[in-house]
């Protein structure tokens, strides 16, 4: 999928990722790419700076943990985040509907 | 790449703590994957300055719209309890009485004005993850004139007090020092979350959208100070019972909005582009896409 078209929807397809429960970054992305079945294949630098973005919008919460050693920011869902998925899935399935009645 | 990474984020004015938590858990992410696309260590050091400095500018001009509110409820308190107008003569100096009778008067304008306008502009950008280096830049003007001015009432308020300090009730005069000291804190920590977003550099292109963008068809600066003189006349006139005193205060209304908008129009972007239309080159603010310059 073109980058310009998936930027549009990158903050709702991470909260949805992250709705299954807690990720840390590289997980994040790779549940992105497993479910999408490798077609979000965006540079995944830019996943940082939106789940940054999402968790001062107080749509994610993080904390840290350790793993083999190092360091690692994990990311969940708060309630206004659940909250934000909810409408935000609601929005696409209508967009959904009407592109489809257009496009069949 | 975390060593590049981490030299960009600093170069681009990223604080330490920031800087850390993005380096360590880019260096996770390489741990579980040595060849993964993270991007280019610039591009992705911009990404990250360009989305915290919106967010810092936009939380600094609400921090201080909030600070103006207290110092908005100080100056009503003070006048509201104030038993009688001293004379203007019988204070300890004129001159003295003349600089607090300004700052306020002025003052409580301009903040206003710049804060509102402060606020309303971060409000109707909240959504976007990234502004143009213009846009902060008049977000962040908005929000320091905002505060001088806000800052400029409290001591006006303090004083005035100070100088009618034998010719009003000594309560009152405590009250007011009290209340203008007490409006301070909020004023600082305002300019504080201010300096802080001034750190970040911000690398996208793009022009800052003109008055129209905030106020819309009402964005005539014109018809606006019309109206504040017309509502000063008015007001004036019914609360002194007096023609003569509401257009004396009229006149001084439209001096003063017209000094102010000459001193401060074009700062707070309301004299450019007063109809909102992008000029040649500008982009819309919906289509104000992330376009970065290099470096």
């Amino acid at each position: 999928m073109a980058g310009d078209a998936l930027k549009g929807h990158l903050d709702s397809l991470i909260l949805a990722v992250l709705a299954a429960g807690p990720l840390h970054g590289y997980a994040a992305i790779e549940e992105l790419k497993r479910r999408s079945a490798g077609t979000f294949d965006l540079p995944e630098g830019t996943v940082y700076p939106a789940l940054h973005r999402l968790e001062r919008a107080g749509l994610l919460d993080s904390a840290w943990t350790q793993a083999e050693g190092r360091r690692r920011r994990v990311y969940r869902l708060t309630r206004a985040g659940r909250r934000e998925l909810a409408a935000r899935r609601r929005e696409w399935r209508g967009f959904a509907r009407a592109v489809e009645a257009v496009l069949a | 790449m975390i060593d590049e990474l981490g030299r960009e984020l600093t170069a681009r004015g990223v604080d330490r703590r920031r800087r850390e938590r993005i380096l360590d858990e880019i260096a996770d992410h390489l741990a579980c994957d040595p060849d993964a696309d993270l991007g280019e260590p610039r591009a992705l050091a911009a990404q990250f300055a360009d989305e915290l400095a919106a967010s810092a500018a936009r939380r600094a001009a609400w921090t201080a719209f909030a600070a103006l509110t207290l110092v908005a409820a100080a100056l009503l308190a003070t006048q509201a309890a104030l038993p009688a107008v001293p004379d203007i003569a019988g204070g300890r100096s004129v001159v003295l009485a003349a600089v607090a009778g300004l700052c306020v008067f002025a003052g409580a304008q301009v903040a206003f004005v710049a804060g509102s306008l402060a606020a309303l502009r971060a409000l109707r950008l909240r959504r976007e993850p990234a502004l143009a280096a213009a846009e902060v830049a008049l977000l962040r003007r908005r929000t320091a004139v905002a505060l001088g001015a806000g800052a400029a009432t409290a001591a006006g308020i303090a004083l005035y007090a100070l100088n009618f300090w034998d010719q009003v009730p000594r309560w009152w005069s405590l009250l007011s020092v009290v209340l203008a000291a007490a409006a301070v804190a909020p004023l600082a920590a305002a300019a504080l979350a201010h300096a802080r977003a001034g750190a970040l550099a911000v690398s996208v292109e793009g022009q800052a959208g003109g008055f129209a963008a905030d106020l819309g068809p009402l964005a005539r600066p014109r018809a606006i100070g019309v109206a504040a003189v017309a509502a000063m006349l008015v007001g004036a006139s019914l609360a002194e019972r007096s023609l003569v005193e509401g257009v004396e205060r009229a006149a001084v209304e439209a001096i003063a909005f017209t000094a102010g908008y000459l001193a401060l129009g074009r700062p707070l972007g309301l004299s450019s582009d007063p109809t909102g239309s992008p000029r040649p080159g500008a982009a819309s603010p919906s289509a104000r896409s992330p376009r970065r310059r290099p470096g």
